[in-house]
Order: structure tokens, then C-alpha cells, then sequence
């Protein structure tokens, strides 16, 4: 598994795991999502399951129990310690458009010119 | 109407897009899909609809995993849960569906969705495809290391040939699958990272279905090109392995749906094919092997000297006797042909029978190479066999060294000396002589045009008659009609009597078939033949054959009539009888005695009886009527021998013995013992054995009781052998240049069965005559 995509993480990854900050069910993800991006987000089932396990190996979650077929996964460490760059990064991006807009920085250091903003996977 | 629909779909594994849109469109027709086993879909027929399917795959399932695994259960959860209806699965391949026109997409992240199919190919198709890829170089690689030892053998057989072309059309769909997929995944990659979508899938369907119909017809053209057993034999070996493939697929189905662990379907399906891979190379392998012993039954054996030797009578296109004069009859001749799009060969073999004679034998290769740039690697393998031999037996096996004494040189014009080879030399491109040890030997190897003939013989070919060779070979492969079945190709003994009449000596069987007998004045043979050709016995002998002869009663029929037909030639071979009987190397022997043995070796009595033996043969005939080989029925054969055995001083030995192989297919025979006959040299008088010693009867029977008793080797009591004993029960013959005297009681004679010993005449020396000794 490539491991490249999780230096910057995607909407749809940054959601689910926002998610579970608390306990949930990976049932439940979607609606969750759902909610909080008030539908300008949407995950789809087969995307989600493939995160997951995704997450799980590289232990960003971990799971917590499992209820006959419903299995919950919480946020490990490592998955809040990504969660926590990830805001990071998006704060520095939103600053460094401030400050070009209110123009104290030259337009030639936009951060979105590095390309760093776009390598997706 | 058909309530389910099985079809082969060939479908690229991660081309999701198209199975989705191919589904569809199955469910506007009417045809929902229920199951996938392997390459075979299964539709049930619904009205028809609207639904969407979708396609995703789980990297972890594989397909010797149970339908309901861990993850595929999760999975189906997660679609379920927002109204995707799982559909099947196939290994990593998982199909859901609906019908809700708006609903939450099972994929929402394009690069996820091209990460899981590159992490499942990877695992489905690279690995399996990496060991069928390494397999096929393996073939790939004997088959040219077949072409460098070997190419005649390989390129003049379609059914090799058909193997490489199938191994190539393989490795191309491996290679190509794979190399697509690779280029797939990157330029999905590239469209993904502009904001765009994993890439359809357009090229891959096609040269996939171009590949399998390729090999559906090379598999046809294969076994209609090939020999009829051998189809016959492939054709069930298809079925076997197809059924194979089929129930294993099915087998693998089941256990999937039962829930069988991974571990135990993989032993299993490993158990199976690895047993079913050795059932079926042990079967048809040794199903095809008996079937090529089969068909190279020679078609009778001749027994000489105690040894049985095959004869076959297989068509020739070109005989020993189309390029030199010979007199020679009896041949064995062999004939093999291997025919493919690249080369045609010939080999074919004519050996004098019986074998050891001078009479001209011939060996020759004629190769027809039908593409350029092959020709000169097929002149090259014939021109170093004796180097790949060699090499191979130092290679194969160990401790020897074979050194190479045999060498192919190009011959010039110069080097035929008294010949005229303008002809020859006119018509060939190149001609190679072999030396053994820088000595020629007869056996050369001619290039012209397309063609190579290798020829071997055992006396030195002429210009003319190479460029004979030449000629007649050409004409023949041109005439393809030529190259006839066995049944067509008669015996040469028969082509000599094409009509022939009732009114030559003929027997009346006991059913009342008639059976005629034809003369061959050459060599003291008589054919023994039913109306329509179909010889039952052949004998051979002399003192029969003569007396045909004299009797003006019976009108012998003979290859050529003038031979026989005129008196004054009668009369000459009557005065060329020393010939006839083989005495002419007899030393001083008066004019008067050879007339005398003459005449009592054409008055010998016939011993055996000639109406049994044609009866035997037509009854045997009988039983194997329905057989193809009925017309070259010739079960029979029956010889007698007289030849001079011991040329002494005063005296001849002739041996006089008989030998009838009567059933030649179970190698049974049977041979009398030898009698031997004595002449006085100087009259021609028959002598007795008693004569030849210097105790009178009664006394030799006390001495040879005496020393049969005290030889040990038999219980019977001294009296017993002297009132058996009979001077006729002698006989003095000669083994590797000394003479023995042999004491036979003949079964009866003594009360167990016929015994005999041998004593070395020099120790019976005092009582023998003088004479019997002296050269």
C-alpha cells in the first residue's frame, strides 16, 4: 500500500476521520459525514470500506469492538497526530491567502504555486 | 424460453466501467446477471429494466476464498446500507446493483478506486501471469534449443509447429494484458491527477477475442491436419482436459459457496491438477506410444540363421533398381513422410532381403524446404549429424569421448574420375561427399534448388545415376497422387504377374478353392496365390521347383517368358546345374559324379507335405480376411535348403534341411534337423555313413553304447543304446572348420524323447577312416 497519499490527506479521508475522533460505527460514517460537511461531502460504501482498511493497516484507527456485524474504530495517536498536520497545514494555507489578498506577502511565495498543495496521492 | 443464459465473456478483470455498462444493457434485454464462474456468465431472464450496477473489488478476496468472507460481509454492509444490492462476486470482483435512480455512488474517490484495482491486478493477474509467462519461456526455450539440434525433425511437423504458434499467440495475450494494464493504470493515474476519471477500457476486448479465435482455429487446423490416430487420440485428450477445466472451475464454485477455507481449496485444486497432470501425460502418452508400435509392425519376418529379421513393404519413390541393373528380388523397403507448411521430408530405406547379401541397398533423405531462409540451417544439420552426435553423446553420457571420424567434403567436378557429371553438375547447386576417417564412403548429400537429398548405398553412384536420383526425386514430389497407401503399393512379386491365367500349375484346396503357383526362375521361388493375387504361401525350394520344370505337363509362369519359354534355355540352365545346386566350388570333382549327384539330388523325395501347408495358410488367410493388410497375406513361408555343407578329399557332405515359420505374426517355426548326405567324389556314388568307419555295424554299436554311457550326461543303460543303435543315426558334419560326429536317436528310438550327442571326430580318430580327413 502507498504510502505517499497519507502526507496530505483528502477530503474524503480527512472526513472519516474526523469521524472518529469518538467511537463509530463504520456504518454510520457515511450519515456522519453526511452531517457535519452538510452534504458537500459524500462518501460512497466502496471508497469507505477501502479507507478503512486502509487506516486500519497503517494504523491511523484502530478497532474498538465489534457487535455481531457492526464494528466501531476509534482514532489512534497516529491518526490524531495526522488529523492535527492536516488542520495545521489547511490553517497555513487559509493565513498564507489572507496575507497575499491583504497584500503583505508577494504573490510569487503562494503556497499553491509549490505544487506541494496539489500531490494528492 | 430460455430461462438462463450462459455466456463467455471476455472482459478485462478491472475494466469495471465496461462490465457495468455491458450489465445494463443486459438488463434492458431482459437478462439480469446471477453468478460468474470465471469466464462463464450467468443471466436470468426478468423484464426488462433499468438498474444500475456498479463494480468494486476487494484486494484481500481471493478466488480460493469462501463467498462470504470477512470483508466481502463488511462490504456488503456498507452498500446495503445505502442501497446497493449485492448481485456475485468473482475472487476480488464485487457486483452490486440498483434500482433507485439517485443514490450515493459505491465509489465517491476516483484515486482510491485506481489504488484498489492496481493493488488487486497485482495480486490476481501479475503473479499467475508472471509463472504462465516464465512456463511458456521454458517450452519456448526447448523448442529453440530443438530448432538448433534438431530443425528437420521440428519444422517438418505441423502438430510442433501448431505448439509454437499456440505458445506464441499465448505470451502475446499474457504480454499484452499485462503491458496494457500497466499503461492503463498510468495514464488513470495521469487523467486522475488533472481531476479527470479512471480511463475506459477500449483495447483490450478486442486482440483478446482476435487471440481466442485464433486458437480455436489452430486447435481445429491441428487436428485435421494431423494423422488420423493421432487425432483421434488429441481429440480425446481435448475433451479430457476441458472436462477437467471445467469440473475443477465448477469443484472450486462449490467449495467457495460452502465456506471452505482458503488453505483447503488451494491443497485441493493443487491435489486434483497435479494428479489429473500425471494421469493424463502417463495415458495418452503411452496411448499414442502404442499406437506408433502398431503401425510399425513390419508386415512378416524373415528368419535366417536363427534370427528373425522384419520386412516391411512400404512404397518407394525411387527403388535401387530405377538407377542400377540388378537381379536381386527380395527387398525390405520402408517409407516415412513428415509434411508441415515449412519443410516436407522423406526417408526411406531398401534393404536387400535376405540381409548381408551384395545386392544393392539403398538409404535416402529427400528434404523440400519450402521457405528460404530455413534451407540453409537444414543444409547445415546434415552436414554436421556426425558433430551433434558426437556432442550429444559427450554431453549425455558420462565418461566418454567420442571424436568425430566422419566429415562431409564438397565435391567439385574434378573429383568424379571416368564419369561424365556435366549433367549432374549442371542440375545440383552443391555436392557433399562423406569421408569416414579422410576415406569417401558411399553417401553424399545434394543440394539443388529448394530440395536436399541425402543418399546413402552400398556401391559408388555414378554422375548419371546421382542425376538420376535427382530427376526422378523431383518428378515424384510433384506428382503428390504418388504418395499412396500401403494396400496400393503390392508386392513387387505380384506386379510380375498382373493377368494371370487358371491354366498354370495350380491345387485345389479342400473347399475347393483354387490356389496357383508361379515360378521364379532366379531364384527357385514359388508363389502360392489365390485367383485375386493374394499370396498364402511362399516356398523355396529347389528340388520342387525343378521338377516343375521337367514336367512339360505344367506351364510355369515367369517374370519374363522367354526364360523359361524355349527348350534350348531349359536345356542351358539344365547345363548350368552345377549353379543351380551350388556345387560348382566342389574341387575335382569328375564330370561323372556331378551327374550322378545331380540326379539324385532332383529324385530327393519332397518332405513335407505342400497341400497342409496351403491349407494351414488359407485358413489363416480366412480368419484375417477383414483385415486391411489381406492383400500382403503371407503367413507362409516354407524353405528347404541343399547346400554343399563339406568339401573333403574323397567325399562331398550336402545338407539337406528344411524350415517352415508356420505362422510368421506369432514367431513360431519350425525347423527339422539337418540331414546330411554323402557322395563319393569320383563316381557320384551315394555313400553310407558306415562307410565311413572302419568297425562294422554291430561293432560301432558297441562302442557308441559305450561311450554314451560313459559320457554321464544320460541314464540310459548300455544295452538299451546298443539295440537302438543304427548306423543311420550317424551323421559327420563340419562347425567352425572341424567336423563332429553327431549320435542322434530320433524320439521312439530310446525310450525318452529324441537325444543327441556330439563328439569331435579327431577323437574318435582309430575308428574312423583314414581318408575322412584329408582336405
Amino acid at each position: 500500500m502507498p504510502r505517499e497519499k497519507f502526507q496530505t490527506l483528502t477530503e474524503p479521508m480527512f472526513y472519516i476521520l474526523l469521524c472518529l475522533k469518538e467511537e463509530c460505527c463504520g456504518m454510520d460514517i457515511m450519515s456522519k459525514v453526511d452531517t457535519i460537511a452538510d452534504g458537500r461531502i459524500s462518501i460512497g460504501p466502496g471508497t469507505l470500506y477501502n479507507l478503512l482498511d486502509q487506516f486500519l493497516s497503517s494504523e491511523m484507527i484502530q478497532e474498538t469492538k465489534v457487535e455481531g456485524r457492526r464494528r466501531s474504530y476509534l482514532l489512534t495517536e497516529k491518526g490524531k497526530q495526522m488529523l492535527e498536520m492536516e488542520y495545521l497545514r489547511m490553517e497555513q494555507v487559509m493565513l498564507d491567502y489572507r496575507n497575499v489578498m491583504n497584500g503583505t506577502v508577494a504573490a510569487k511565495e503562494q503556497p499553491w504555486n509549490t505544487g506541494e498543495c496539489y500531490a494528492l496521492g | 424460453m430460455r430461462k438462463t443464459k450462459y455466456r463467455l465473456e471476455n472482459f478485462a478483470f478491472w475494466d469495471y466501467k465496461g462490465i457495468e455498462k455491458h450489465l445494463t444493457q443486459m438488463a434492458e434485454k431482459g437478462w439480469q446477471l446471477s453468478q460468474i464462474i470465471s469466464n462463464v456468465w450467468i443471466y436470468k431472464k426478468a423484464e426488462p429494466e433499468s438498474i444500475t450496477y456498479s463494480v468494486t473489488y476487494i484486494p484481500k478476496v481471493s478466488a480460493y476464498d469462501p463467498e462470504k468472507t470477512e470483508a466481502a460481509t463488511q462490504m456488503d454492509e456498507y452498500c446495503e446500507s445505502v442501497g446497493w444490492k449485492k448481485v456475485t462476486s468473482y475472487a476480488q470482483m464485487q457486483i452490486y446493483r440498483t434500482d433507485a435512480p439517485n443514490i450515493r455512488p459505491l465509489e465517491t474517490d476516483e484515486l482510491v478506486r485506481l489504488q484498489v484495482i492496481g493493488h488487486t491486478m497485482k495480486k490476481t493477474a501479475l503473479i499467475p501471469n508472471l509463472l504462465y509467462l516464465l512456463l511458456y519461456i521454458l517450452i519456448g526455450s526447448g523448442y529453440y534449443k530443438m530448432y538448433q539440434t534438431n530443425p528437420i525433425d521440428l519444422l517438418s511437423q505441423n502438430t510442433l509447429f501448431y505448439s509454437l504458434l499456440f505458445i506464441i499467440i499465448g505470451l502475446f495475450s499474457f504480454v499484452y494484458s499485462i503491458v496494457y494494464l500497466t499503461v492503463w493504470l498510468r495514464q488513470s493515474r495521469k487523467s486522475i491527477d488533472t481531476g479527470g476519471q479512471c480511463l475506459p477500457v477500449r483495447y483490450y476486448r478486442l486482440p483478446m477475442h482476435i487471440c481466442t479465435m485464433l486458437l480455436i482455429i489452430l486447435l481445429v487446423a491441428m487436428l485435421f491436419s494431423s494423422e488420423e490416430t493421432f487425432r483421434i487420440i488429441s481429440s480425446i485428450r481435448l475433451i479430457c482436459r476441458l472436462a477437467f477445466f471445467c469440473g475443477i472451475t465448477l469443484l472450486l464454485e462449490i467449495m467457495r459457496r460452502k465456506g471452505t477455507d482458503k488453505a483447503t481449496t488451494i491443497s485441493v485444486f493443487l491435489f486434483i491438477t497435479v494428479i489429473y497432470a500425471i494421469i493424463e501425460t502417463f495415458t495418452f502418452q503411452s496411448a499414442l506410444e502404442t499406437q506408433q508400435a502398431k503401425e510399425s509392425q513390419p508386415e512378416h519376418t524373415y528368419y535366417e540363421k536363427g534370427v528373425y529379421w522384419n520386412i516391411y513393404n512400404d512404397y518407394l519413390p525411387i527403388r535401387a533398381e530405377d538407377l542400377t541393373t540388378t537381379e536381386h528380388q527380395l527387398y525390405s523397403t520402408q517409407y516415412k513422410e513428415q509434411e508441415s507448411f515449412l519443410l516436407s521430408y522423406i526417408k526411406c530405406n531398401q534393404s536387400p532381403v535376405p540381409y548381408g547379401t551384395d545386392a544393392p541397398y539403398l538409404w535416402y533423405e529427400i528434404l523440400d524446404v519450402k521457405i528460404d531462409f530455413i534451407y540453409n540451417k537444414c543444409v547445415e544439420h546434415c552436414l554436421n549429424q556426425d558433430i551433434y552426435l558426437a556432442n550429444w553423446i559427450n554431453d549425455n553420457i558420462p565418461g566418454t569421448k567420442y571424436n568425430i571420424t566422419n566429415k562431409y567434403h564438397k565435391l567439385s567436378q574434378s573429383d568424379w574420375k571416368d564419369d561424365d557429371t556435366t549433367e549432374l553438375y549442371a542440375n545440383a547447386d552443391a555436392i557433399y561427399r562423406r569421408y569416414h576417417e579422410e576415406e569417401p564412403v558411399c553417401e553424399w548429400l545434394i543440394c539443388k534448388d529448394n530440395y536436399i537429398f541425402h543418399i546413402q548405398s552400398n556401391w559408388q553412384l555414378s554422375g548419371t545415376q546421382m542425376n538420376d536420383f535427382i530427376l526422378r526425386s523431383i518428378s515424384y514430389e510433384e506428382e503428390t497422387s504418388h504418395k499412396n497407401s500401403a494396400l496400393s503399393n503390392d508386392n513387387t512379386f505380384l506386379q510380375a504377374f498382373p493377368d494371370t491365367e487358371p491354366d498354370s500349375l495350380s491345387y485345389i484346396l479342400s473347399d475347393g478353392t483354387q490356389v496357383n503357383c508361379f515360378g521364379h526362375p532366379e531364384n527357385y521361388r514359388l508363389s502360392f496365390c489365390l485367383k485375386d493375387g493374394t499370396k498364402l504361401l511362399v516356398l523355396w525350394d529347389k528340388v520342387f521347383f525343378y521338377k516343375q520344370m521337367l514336367n512339360p505337363a505344367n506351364t510355369l509362369s515367369t517374370e519374363d517368358p522367354s526364360k523359361i519359354e524355349s527348350t534350348s534355355n531349359l536345356e542351358d540352365s539344365r547345363k548350368s546345374k552345377s549353379t543351380f545346386w551350388e556345387l560348382n566350388t566342389a574341387q575335382n570333382l569328375t564330370p561323372q559324379a556331378e551327374e550322378t549327384i545331380y540326379s539324385y539330388l532332383e529324385s530327393l523325395p519332397i518332405n513335407y507335405d505342400l497341400m497342409e501347408a496351403l491349407e494351414n495358410a488359407y485358413s489363416d488367410y480366412l480368419t484375417q480376411k477383414d483385415k486391411t493388410f489381406s492383400k500382403q497375406f503371407e503367413a507362409y513361408y516354407l524353405e528347404r535348403f541343399i547346400t554343399l555343407h563339406l568339401d573333403a578329399k574323397n567325399y562331398l557332405v550336402i545338407e539337406h534341411s528344411l524350415y517352415i515359420p508356420n505362422d510368421i505374426t506369432s514367431n513360431e517355426s519350425f525347423e527339422s534337423p539337418s540331414e546330411y548326405l554323402y557322395f563319393d567324389k569320383e563316381t557320384g556314388r551315394k555313400m553310407d555313413i558306415s562307410e565311413f568307419f572302419l568297425l562294422s555295424e554291430e561293432e560301432l554299436s558297441t562302442f557308441f553304447a559305450t561311450i554314451w554311457t560313459a559320457s554321464e550326461t544320460t541314464s540310459e543303460n548300455k544295452s538299451t543304446i546298443k539295440n537302438a543303435f543304427s548306423s543311420d543315426y550317424i551323421s559327420l558334419h563340419i562347425t567352425n572348420e572341424e567336423l563332429y560326429i553327431d549320435l542322434l536317436f530320433p524320439a521312439g528310438t530310446l525310450e525318452s524323447y529324441a537325444v543327441m550327442q556330439s563328439y569331435p571326430a579327431e577323437t574318435l580318430k582309430d575308428i574312423l577312416q583314414p581318408w575322412v580327413f584329408s582336405k
